[in-house]
């Protein structure tokens, strides 16, 4: 039987107890969703006593089914103020479920000054111990050190200085499969602070002497049907440029349509696209070294991570990805890739999300900080979050408390969290996404680039941002989105598998309902904090300023948003 | 909001146009064309003059008159079998949206390996067909100028649509004659049909200013020309009005596309076998009052050119009702039968909504609306 883990900053105590009966068919999101509503009063302080923070394993953790070692992580975000479920891939999924450990739960807050990490041993002991000699280190220090303490095969999950300082935007991070570098990270929402505020600075996992084996209601029908769906996603990843050159690709269809942000947002397009595009990203690879199709967790057939390096064919940074190159590059007029590649490392070390910190940069060259396209003046301004300067604290808030701090009046974030790297008036699905998601705006809750008719058109937008919306709650509760993508063509079979796992038989509406409770719990959630309509809108810009790249306005009516839930 | 118009198909317009058909498909260039249309048709005469007048222009005919309603993709792929086999350069599809949809699907499989149904959704990259005409003989489908076809899967049993370019004709031919004998049930049953193409793409999300333009009129047409049409079928005058009226709804949807009342009319057509035009209209004065909430504006319009009297105060509610109401008396007076007339077991609406809600079509719906909420409609519909 699956176990979780309750850490008790205030005691410093770790117990290891059954997983609760109500939990034993959820995981990931949905598995958040129920337990932030049962058990984090949705009016906490999110740095405070009351929050807490949950790592949890999905569905179908412990079976050989791909990428279902995702990990989520959740708790009352900081940034938005709001509910939070941030997953991450890496290697500490696949060890917790070897552990039989499908969640863990962190609460309280220390007396002492701490730092601690929690170390999970070979025996499946847990025990929490002193981290004072890690304060303020980065992720990559911080990797090395525990790597040369407890092996090279752990898996580490990590905050950097950002998160010790409570920095809104500070990400957890998680090692890499393989490599093990720290670079893949629950980026969003700020749960980074959230970890630095229970004084927790790493968790550690061993590989266990003795692996977990799951339970399965029919194990050789699990076997069959996972056996298949593997297949599918595995042909269908064949020709996936997420596999064949990465989530960079991306760049090559958002330049030419008007999607990828210029310019904090402003609607433009940027010539210049392809110089951070899939051509010089793979140029540069097969020039110095470096490696695409990695897979940052073991089994994963879709394989869309890299390993980037400089120029002297040095490591430089991986899992170096679209979100980034397109926020940090064309959004601050930039087009070196290495430089952006330079950033990311940055952030990935102090621990703070790219997606908000390089908004936070395009805000700030608009209020005019910094020039527009300025490389070094953005390295140095990332650097005061390291050096906890003022405005570096200000920046490690994020977009908006910089775009506040410094008077710009076009401000990218809805609930308070910054924009992905799509223009909401020239994909309107996405923006309905950006506006009503229980994140905020946040794309991996449904994209609908290219599943509409016309992308900067109205029609069928918000049907396909609700069906997709509905569709990552169910992703995000068992797998990587990525591979969900090649599902699709056999979409009950999920419903299939999770029969042949936990019993009955329901079939995929099992899963459709547990997505939409979830949507619904969340919403729910943050209604409670007290988010309202108010919250679920986009910044007045995009319904005011024309994107002259398309001549297009956000012009989703507001009914349609209100409704969008309504099942 | 920025739109982009499409005309597909250019158009041949008057009583006696079909004795062109043998020299225009000359000018394209075919020798050899499949001439597609019903036995019905045959038998009321008006399949043989153009055949003949095919041939009086040099051209070599192949004649498939298999066609069926609701066209199978078993019998379209037959059709397919025979025109490969025959070598035919061109495609002549005379009759109702049945012919021409058959026709259409004929042409996406001359070069595009079957099943037919490899091919539902929307499609940029099939390889093109051959040169096609269309020739209607009633007055609803407007798929004389569309670039869809709908063909029914036959193994999942239900319908679907190839949106593509190679669904597009190269003329369309209007002959108001060719409609002279259609009876008076079958006339309103398409003409509500293209009554319902011009309401629903007014109000969708994607309707344009050229859209809403041909919309309106078409809807002025219908509400003038349709009752006479029913009543007097050898008025002339009402039957190339209607014919027009069709046209021009089909190339509105074209553009601005069919949202909710197809998805409960593609639904119910399927699961009582009602003809098309009856089961998009049954719902119809509901999902147009449904679509005022936000598109009160385009219901305005629709509410003027049907003659309804609107308060200049009126609310998005009110407007609503009113289209609702003269949308309805418009049916009632060429006699289009409630879904309690056509012995549609008041039980089975419960069961029909998530059906309708699981529709592709229901993507393009204004804005969301509960299964639950679809059920009420239904119920509202039933009797009245």
């Amino acid at each position: 039987m699956w176990s979780k883990l309750i850490v008790d900053m205030n005691t410093l105590s770790v117990s290891r107890e059954p997983l609760d009966e109500d939990f034993r068919e959820l995981g990931g999101k949905g598995l958040i969703a129920q337990y932030m509503i049962k058990n984090v009063p949705p009016q906490c302080d999110p740095l405070g006593e009351q929050n807490q923070l949950i790592f949890c394993l999905g569905i179908f953790a412990g079976t050989s089914f791909t990428t279902a070692h995702r990990l989520s992580v959740g708790g009352k975000s900081p940034l938005t103020g709001g509910i939070k479920e941030s997953n991450v891939g890496g290697y500490a999924g696949t060890l917790l479920a070897e552990q039989g450990i499908k969640m863990i739960i962190l609460r309280g807050l220390p007396e002492k000054e701490g730092p601690s990490l929690l170390h999970i041993d070979s025996s499946g002991k847990a025990e929490l111990l002193d981290a004072a000699e890690y304060k303020g280190m980065g992720n990559y220090d911080l990797r090395e050190k525990l790597a040369g303490r407890f092996g090279e095969k752990v898996a580490t999950i990590t905050i950097g200085s950002a998160g010790e300082m409570g920095y809104r935007s500070a990400s957890i991070h998680v090692s890499e499969f393989g490599a093990g570098h720290p670079s893949r990270a629950a980026a969003r929402g700020g749960l980074g602070a959230v970890m630095g505020s229970k004084g927790l600075k790493a968790i550690v996992v061993e590989k266990p002497t003795e692996r977990f084996k799951v339970e399965y209601a029919d194990e050789g029908k699990f076997r069959e049907t996972c056996t298949l769906v593997n297949k599918v996603i595995a042909q269908g990843a064949q020709n996936d440029p997420f596999h064949n050159i990465g989530t960079i690709s991306t760049i090559e269809v958002t330049g030419a349509n008007g999607i990828l942000p210029v310019d904090n947002f402003s609607g433009k397009l940027f010539p210049a696209y392809q110089e951070v595009g899939a051509n010089k990203f793979l140029t540069n690879l097969a020039t110095r070294g470096g490696k695409n199709k990695l897979a940052c967790q073991p089994g994963c057939v879709v394989q869309c991570s890299n390993c980037y390096n400089d120029a002297n064919g040095e490591y430089l940074t991986s899992g170096f990805e679209y979100e980034t190159i397109a926020l940090f590059g064309p959004n601050c007029h930039i087009s070196d890739l290495d430089s952006i590649a330079r950033m990311d490392r940055f952030c990935d070390d102090i621990g703070v999300d790219t997606i908000e910190a390089a908004n936070a940069i395009a805000v700030a060259m608009e209020a005019g900080k910094l020039p527009w396209g300025d490389v070094d003046t953005t390295l140095a301004l990332l650097s005061e979050m390291k050096e906890a300067t003022e405005f570096g604290r200000i920046l490690g808030d994020g977009c908006e408390a910089v775009g506040k701090h410094l008077g710009c009046k076009r401000i990218p974030v809805v609930k308070h969290q910054a924009m992905a790297g799509y223009e909401p008036r020239n994909t309107k699905g996405t923006g309905i996404t950006y506006a009503t998601s229980p994140m905020g705006a946040d794309h991996t809750a449904g994209l609908t680039m290219g599943r509409a008719f016309d992308d900067a058109g109205r029609a069928a937008q918000a049907y396909a941002s609700n069906k997709l919306q509905v569709a990552m709650c169910i992703a995000d509760s068992m797998m990587c989105i990525f591979a969900f993508a090649h599902v699709v063509p056999v979409m009950p079979k999920l419903g299939e598998m999770m029969d042949a796992m936990y019993g009955g038989n329901y079939g995929f509406p099992r899963l459709a309902a547990m997505g939409v409770k979830t949507l619904l719990t969340e919403r729910g959630y943050n209604k409670m904090a007290g988010m309202t309509d108010a919250d679920d809108r986009l910044p007045e810009f995009f319904y005011k300023e024309r994107s002259v790249a398309t001549g297009s306005v956000f012009d989703i009516n507001d009914y349609e948003l209100e409704v969008l839930f309504d099942f | 909001m920025i739109t982009s118009f499409h005309v597909f198909v250019p158009a041949l317009m008057g009583s006696g146009a079909s004795f062109r058909t043998g020299i225009k498909v000359r000018e394209m260039g075919c020798k050899k064309v499949l001439v597609v249309y019903d036995k019905g048709l045959k038998a009321a005469g008006i399949a043989d003059p153009i055949v003949e007048n095919l041939h009086s222009a040099g051209i070599e005919t192949v004649c498939f008159d298999g066609v069926l309603p609701d066209p199978p993709d078993t019998v379209v792929e037959d059709a397919v079998m025979m025109a490969k086999e025959a070598g035919i350069d061109g495609i002549v599809a005379v009759g109702g949206g049945s012919a021409i949809d058959s026709a259409k699907a004929i042409n996406v499989l001359i070069n595009n390996p079957p099943p037919i149904m490899k091919y539902f959704g929307v499609q940029k990259n099939l390889k093109p067909g051959v040169p096609m005409v269309f020739i209607p003989t009633t007055s609803g489908t407007g798929s004389e100028v569309t670039n869809m076809c709908v063909i029914s899967c036959t193994s999942l049993n239900k319908k679907d649509s190839v949106v593509s370019p190679v669904c597009v004709g190269k003329l369309a031919i209007l002959d108001p004659e060719l409609t002279l004998g259609l009876p008076p049930k079958m006339t309103a049953a398409t003409g509500v049909d293209a009554l319902a193409h011009a309401v629903e793409s007014m109000t969708g999300n994607q309707a344009n200013p050229l859209s809403d333009a041909l919309a309106r009129d078409a809807i002025r047409t219908i509400k003038e020309w349709l009752p006479v049409a029913y009543r007097d079928g050898s008025n002339i005058e009402a039957r190339e009005k209607m014919l027009l009226a069709s046209m021009f709804a089909g190339m509105a949807f074209t553009n601005g596309l069919v949202h909710l009342g197809h998805s409960i009319g593609h639904t119910i057509g399927a699961q009582f076998h009602i003809p098309h035009g009856i089961a998009c209209a049954l719902v119809l004065p509901e999902v147009i009052e449904y679509t005022a909430k936000t598109e009160w504006k385009k219901v305005l319009m629709i509410c003027e050119c049907l003659g309804a009297k609107v308060s200049p105060y009126a609310t998005p509610e009110e407007i609503g009702e009113a289209a609702r109401t003269a949308l309805r008396a418009l049916m009632k007076s060429i006699d289009i039968p409630n879904m309690k007339d056509l012995g549609i077991p008041a039980d089975a609406l419960a069961k029909i909504a998530p059906l309708i809600t699981a529709d592709t079509g229901f993507a393009l719906v204004p804005y969301r609306i509960t299964t639950a909420k679809v059920a009420d409609m239904l119920q509202h519909a039933y009797d009245a």
